[in-house]
């Protein structure tokens, strides 16, 4: 099935036939869905067939191939979601939906990469918000649609089990780079602000430090694991408090750099994605910074479609980052 | 392929080297830079041996992937 945009009648048709999908869209176009085998996140902000655009009335959906062999759906919560990991199919994938800062959301975001068993199954999804103006008066929410219960906290996630001949490959494209021969950045502590750093091993205050280079913090800090550029977002720069607030947590024995602005992003998308891999993409998310400060409104990303996200997920949760998942045969 | 067991010598100099390498699958590139972040906060020998455990396991659930079986050349060949 092509991923994007539809309307409520053509989604209930699909529902009512039997199809399990994964679904992004405004809450009221979603609770006009039929009940069935989907899950979602409220979100109005994709890139479709017309590229990026924001939309309450239509819903984004990815369908699962009819040839998974077993599909799932597990609820967790802040006590459980540990076992994520734990819970993957033995050859499959997970697809996760959590709502943006819930207490699940929290201790997914500070602790991943500390529970049982971390990246040994593939989990991609993203983290569900609402549109600009409600940030703050509408909670971001998830919702099981089995009974159309709709939820404030937890992660939804479709437990997808393959066939032996298919296997499932989760990538990431970032379009920022680290400046290489830039500062080392390291963390006291792992934490969602920063008030004192080690810059290339001194002591000093990372606020000042941003305002003194006259830091454009619409560019992420970068940690480089193994080639895969794994982006921080800054939030805030608060200059009383000299305090640097984020939008995801770093991490304490990491070493950051600092990144350069990217003139256009629709083109970077471009030149970063190869001819061909949108073809095989089953599921994909970009981050709604992308689509603010890279002006993607009308744009396409290479072919590659699904939500923006207020934090992407592939095997732990990312910032500013395009988040694809591809089935390959072997 | 196979995979070595974890007594095998280069896990552990898996964890200790820094070294660059030209991995093609995202979770090896994450899951080794995890192992070896953890085990710098602590450098125990039950730290190494977990952060072995694990690193093994993930070859060997994933060694089918021809993706993970070429990270895994690429770790441990050159050692």
């Amino acid at each position: 099935m092509e991923q994007k945009l539809y309307d409520v009648d053509t989604l209930n048709e699909m529902i009512d036939a039997g199809k399990k999908l994964s679904l992004a869209g405004d809450e009221n176009a979603l609770m006009k869905l039929h009940k069935g085998d989907w899950i979602a996140g409220t979100m109005p902000y994709f890139v479709a067939q017309d590229g990026g655009c924001f939309n309450q009335e239509q819903i984004f959906a990815a369908e699962i191939p009819d040839y998974a062999t077993k599909v799932e759906v597990k609820v967790f919560d802040e006590n459980s979601i540990q076992n994520i990991y734990v819970e993957g199919p033995e050859n499959g994938f997970m697809l996760m939906t959590m709502p943006s800062m819930s207490p699940t959301f929290e201790k997914f975001a500070m602790e991943a990469p500390l529970f049982p068993q971390f990246a040994m199954h593939p989990l991609a999804g993203w983290v569900s918000g609402v549109a600009l103006e409600d940030m703050g008066k509408i909670t971001p929410k998830i919702i099981d649609g089995r009974e159309k219960k709709v939820m404030e906290n937890g992660a939804i996630v479709l437990n997808v089990s393959l066939p032996a001949n298919k296997i499932p490959v989760i990538d990431i494209v970032n379009i920022f780079e680290q400046d290489s021969e830039g500062d080392v950045i390291e963390f006291l502590q792992d934490s969602y602000d920063a008030t004192d750093v080690f810059i290339n091993g001194f002591k000093r205050n990372f606020a000042d430090y941003l305002l003194e280079i006259k830091y454009d913090i619409k560019c992420p800090v970068i940690a480089d694991f193994y080639g895969a550029l794994m982006n921080t977002s800054l939030k805030q720069i608060d200059e009383q408090e000299k305090r640097v607030i984020l939008w995801c947590p770093v991490f304490k024995g990491v070493k950051y750099k600092l990144s350069k602005p990217v003139p256009n992003y629709a083109e970077k998308f471009r030149s970063e994605i190869p001819e061909g891999v949108s073809e095989n993409v089953q599921f994909s998310c970009n981050c709604l910074l992308n689509y603010l400060y890279g002006e993607l409104e009308g744009k396409d990303t290479a072919g590659i479609r699904g939500p923006f996200a207020l934090g992407e997920i592939a095997y732990q949760l990312l910032n500013q980052t395009m988040v694809h998942l591809s089935i390959i045969d072997i | 392929m196979n995979v070595p067991s974890s007594f095998d010598k280069r896990w552990e100099a898996a964890i200790l080297v820094d070294k660059s390498y030209n991995f093609k699958f995202l979770a090896t590139k994450i899951l080794l830079a995890r192992l070896k972040i953890n085990f710098n906060k602590i450098k125990t020998a039950q730290e190494m041996k977990k952060s072995i455990d694990e690193l093994q396991t993930f070859f060997k659930k994933n060694i089918n992937n021809p993706l993970v079986a070429n990270d895994l050349s690429e770790l441990l060949g050159g050692m």
